[in-house]
């Protein structure tokens, strides 16, 4: 084992466990701000709840250095499944009007 | 022999596993737009259910997948660099992780079953044990993923071809971690 893979070995580690701070740190942040009843508050739960989805999936995935369809795939999901989680939860009367809700 | 490739590779794992993988986030994406809509339409009734969740339970098994998924991640570096004995310690811990998390769901069924809800109640219960239920289902599967990782990792005989069953094993386990993430967010958080 050389030098330049020991630093490699700990850049990748300190780097999981960065990620890793992050994501606690959003999970407490959005537990905290469960509580406040308001829409501000569900659109910051919201977003925090995406930045973990794009951490987990991009780095501990491994999705950042995979194939390009890959890479489009799974950052097509985390629109649209968001998309959807945001709209509904911040705009359900515009959805409620929608021919397919009636 | 992917992390050889490394260069070369196209993506985590085995090809194959990534259609189970797309295919089974797409199956959750229609569980979140159900939902999601249900929400809209009987928004009363989600309110009252969402009073009843137990938010210290939901933090509890969202901090133990977090760590798990951090357990494996480390895991598989240890074990791309042939340190198998150490890749097991953190598989091991990552097991661990998702043991709480299943103890910490039979608590919380519990709680509820004792306080008289069932997935017969209403429809917020019922999409609750249905989707969280599924969910759980998948934590097994991924236990078992990781109790062979772990018995694979003491092998005397294991090596590089072991790589592509540690790297889908990882990417199924880390799939969980972000199928929770979003579960969280639409049972517990808002």
């Amino acid at each position: 084992m050389t030098t330049d893979d020991i630093d490699k070995r700990s850049y990748w580690q300190l780097k999981a466990v960065v990620v890793w701070i992050v994501l606690l740190v959003s999970t407490v942040t959005a537990w905290l701000e469960s509580s406040n009843h308001n829409m501000i508050a569900d659109i910051i739960t919201i977003i925090l709840a995406l930045i973990k989805v794009i951490l987990v999936i991009y780095s501990y995935m491994e999705v950042v250095g995979a194939a390009r369809w890959l890479q489009i795939l799974c950052g097509l999901w985390m629109l649209i499944v968001f998309g959807v989680i945001l709209f509904s939860y911040t705009m359900p009367d515009l959805l409620l009007h929608l021919p397919l809700m009636r | 022999m992917n992390h050889l490739k490394t260069k070369k590779r196209q993506v985590p794992g085995e090809s194959e596993l990534w259609i189970f993988i797309l295919g089974d986030m797409f199956v959750f994406f229609l569980f979140f737009c159900v939902w999601s809509i249900q929400h809209i339409l009987q928004p009363a009734l989600f309110q009252l259910g969402k009073a009843q969740m137990n938010l210290g339970f939901g933090l509890i098994n969202t901090i133990a997948l977090l760590t798990a998924s951090l357990f494996v991640a480390l895991g598989l570096q240890s074990a791309r660099r042939a340190q198998y004995l150490l890749a097991r310690k953190f598989y091991i811990a990552a097991l661990a992780m998702g043991l709480l998390f299943v103890v910490v769901k039979f608590f919380e069924y519990r709680e509820k079953i004792l306080a008289g809800f069932s997935p017969l109640n209403n429809d917020f219960f019922m999409y609750y044990f249905i989707f969280t239920g599924i969910h759980l289902i998948h934590v097994l599967v991924g236990l078992i993923a990781l109790l062979m990782m772990i018995v694979r990792c003491g092998r005397p005989q294991v090596s590089a071809v072991d790589m592509p069953f540690f790297e889908g094993a990882g990417v199924y386990w880390h799939m969980v971690d972000v199928l929770w993430i979003v579960l969280f967010l639409l049972i517990y958080l808002l």
